[in-house]
């Protein structure tokens, strides 16, 4: 009984802490949202119980550019009693579909895209034909004449 | 918990928000929250859980977005988040009370004179009780401290009646000494003390809060 109280007030103080960016709960269920799946979908997907759940909504986001970012990712789910593993995938997922949505909204077209576009950034190495060009001192100068 | 160990928790757990620990606001809420809500629960009588809840959930959250505004040298963390969540719950309730006033109001003009009888039925239904006014805008601890500020027996016991939810208009006037007096008069007379209570109420009320501001 005591056991349920304690689990519903979490769940409340979830709810609150998704309305937050420095919480994870909002990236919980962002990550729900993406996948088309209820928020039970990711306590399976991340292992972990209800209980489990509502703790790890309610821990702080690691930054996933710090150099701690792993350290955190495994002390969080350690506390959580959830998968390290796949909470960094979904926490790095996350966060660059909001970086997305933060600069073009209307690239995104769909949650796989974006989990695609995030992936594409991560593994291909920035290729030198992609970059745009240096213009060089002579075109400058031709495009100043014009 | 022991005393020691709550201390222990506090100390520790105040650190290392500061220091950025990312699964100490969510240990904070798993040790604190029932206890908050427990603990308001039983000082402000507040009969509606949501507030109670709420208020205790946002006084963490405040907390934890801003550890550094509490100082342990001047208090128990404990105590510091219990008065920001009292503070929270007065606030609420009384916007509350204001809204529901107003809306009672929006109806009464809205429904027009020749409707009273049903205007009155209608404001009958949406009120809450005296009772329940005093419940949720003063609650418990108010009440029980203006009551040792009264010096007045009558007063304390009129008080003492609406904190019990006593609605018969009999029992004030036995504690008022008034039985004598026709019905009517009677009824005239408790109306009278129980509104000057209520003003009595609402200005300890204000103070209170203004204390815990």
């Amino acid at each position: 009984m005591e056991k349920q109280t304690s689990e519903r007030l979490l769940a409340r103080a979830f709810e609150r802490a998704a309305e937050l960016p420095s919480f994870i709960a909002g990236d919980l269920l962002l990550y729900a949202s993406l996948n088309g799946m209820p928020a039970t979908g990711v306590s399976s997907f991340l292992n972990c119980t209800q209980s489990g759940f509502y703790r790890l909504g309610l821990c702080k986001k690691p930054d996933p550019l710090s150099p701690l970012f792993r350290f955190q990712v495994e002390k969080i789910a350690s506390y959580a009693g959830a998968d390290a593993q796949r909470l960094g995938r979904l926490l790095r997922e996350t966060d660059s579909t909001r970086a997305m949505q933060a600069t073009n909204p209307a690239q995104l077209t769909s949650p796989a895209a974006g989990f695609l576009m995030a992936a594409r950034d991560k593994e291909t190495p920035p290729n030198a034909a992609d970059r745009p060009r240096k213009r060089s001192a002579k075109t400058k100068r031709k495009k100043k004449k014009q | 918990m022991t005393r020691a160990e709550a201390d222990q928790f506090e100390l520790s757990i105040h650190a290392r928000l500061l220091s950025g620990d990312p699964t100490a606001s969510a240990e904070l809420f798993e040790n604190y929250q029932a206890k908050l809500v427990n603990v308001l629960t039983q000082v402000l009588w507040q009969r509606d859980e949501s507030f109670v809840i709420d208020a205790a959930t946002d006084a963490l959250f405040e907390y934890i977005q801003k550890p550094s505004a509490y100082d342990p040298e001047k208090s128990r963390l404990f105590n510091y988040l219990l008065m920001a969540a009292k503070r929270d719950l007065m606030n609420a309730v009384s916007k509350k009370v204001a809204r529901e006033k107003h809306e009672i109001i929006t109806n009464i003009v809205e429904d027009g004179e020749s409707d009273r009888n049903n205007v009155l039925e209608a404001v009958d239904r949406r009120v809450p009780d005296e009772t329940r006014q005093v419940r949720i805008m003063y609650g418990r601890e108010l009440g029980l401290k203006l009551m040792q500020e009264m010096s007045d027996p009558a007063d304390r016991a009129v008080l003492a009646l609406l904190i019990e939810n006593v609605r018969e208009t009999e029992e004030y006037a036995s504690v008022l000494g008034i039985t004598h007096l026709p019905a009517a008069e009677q009824r005239k007379q408790v109306k009278l003390h129980k509104d000057r209570i209520n003003k009595q109420l609402e200005r300890f009320g204000k103070r209170f809060r203004g204390k815990a501001n």
